[in-house]
């Protein structure tokens, strides 16, 4: 039986660990070719090879997607790797923890935004002329941190906002020509950014207690959702975005 | 003043993952972002990356203070 993906190409950025590895293997069981595309080189390769283990086929590309010289080479092999794209997904981002606004330093803004914000506006930019002939699913990932008051991580927070607004504006525009593009919001996910950021393994079960549901997300919670939006049973659905906050904290 | 700021860094790379994580895989832009000598941008690159690679996550607030100082010392 075909997957939801069958003969799809995909970009996942960040893709080394966490949700973008989830991502990279569950879109590979469904049939995706994947381009697992990170600056953790290691890692990257033990997700290249779950990718394979899996059934599918999948290449590292080492790539900071701030600079754009990068960005470009990346979507350029995977076309000639693979010979198309069809699936974006924006999910490389830093959190970085800051004092107050007053004392953030542009350093710490600077990373933030750099990867969050303008990685995910050169990769959306660079991948779109290669989707454009078939048209295709571009999938950002924000955060509950961009849809309200940021205090412990302040570019961040600006970071998770800007990236909402980004894929309003790519839906806007690129829709009318096959493009879909959409977000996912995610609450606290347990992955080694979340335990790592919450400063400490008391504090990470501390707010893992708050959350409704009572449990923390995972990263194939995350994935699944990544799947629906990228394959054509949400053909319907763009400029949307997703709260995926196991009913968020109490 | 930049050997308070490689410090800095330092400090912040064991207190806070994602800082961490920037220094690690985004070295040159941590360097061309702080002030620091040609130096002190060595021992960052060469002395306290590889030792923030090998750090747990997170390094436990009862860690910070013993890891900070470790690596200062290591990068002097």
């Amino acid at each position: 039986m075909a997957g939801r993906l069958q003969d799809k190409v995909a970009i996942i950025t960040g893709g080394a660990t966490g949700i973008g590895r989830a991502a990279s293997v569950l879109f590979a069981r469904e049939g995706a070719r994947i381009v697992v595309a990170d600056r953790n080189a290691p890692e990257a390769e033990r997700t290249v090879a779950m990718v394979r283990d899996a059934g599918s086929d999948a290449c590292f590309v080492e790539v900071d997607v701030s600079k754009a010289a990068q960005v470009r080479a990346m979507v350029e092999q995977a076309v000639e790797r693979f010979g198309r794209l069809d699936v974006l997904v924006n999910n490389a981002g830093v959190m970085i923890r800051t004092p107050p606004l007053a004392e953030v330093s542009e350093l710490e803004w600077d990373l933030t935004m750099n990867t969050n914000l303008r990685g995910v506006f050169l990769c959306t930019k660079y991948a779109i002329p290669a989707m454009l002939p078939g048209g295709g699913a571009i999938v950002n990932v924000s955060s509950g941190a961009g849809t309200g008051p940021s205090p412990t991580a302040v570019p961040y927070g600006v970071s998770k906002a800007g990236v909402i607004q980004l894929t309003m504006t790519t839906s806007r525009q690129y829709a009318p020509q096959g493009i879909r593009c959409n977000v996912i919001v995610p609450g606290l996910i347990d992955t080694p950014q979340s335990r790592g950021s919450t400063g400490s393994t008391e504090e990470f079960e501390r707010s893992t207690a708050r959350i409704a549901l009572g449990r923390v997300g995972t990263p194939q919670d995350i994935a699944n959702l990544m799947l629906f939006l990228a394959c054509e049973e949400s053909s319907y659905i763009s400029g949307s975005a997703f709260n995926i906050n196991g009913g968020g904290s109490a | 003043m930049s050997q308070e700021a490689l410090r800095a860094i330092i400090d912040q790379s064991v207190a806070d993952y994602g800082f961490r994580l920037a220094v690690m895989w985004g070295t040159d832009d941590v360097i061309a972002g702080s002030d620091l000598t040609d130096d002190e941008a060595r021992a960052l690159r060469d002395v306290v990356v590889p030792e923030l690679k090998l750090l747990p996550d997170p390094v436990e607030p009862a860690d910070h203070a013993s890891v900070q100082e470790r690596l200062a010392n290591l990068a002097s």
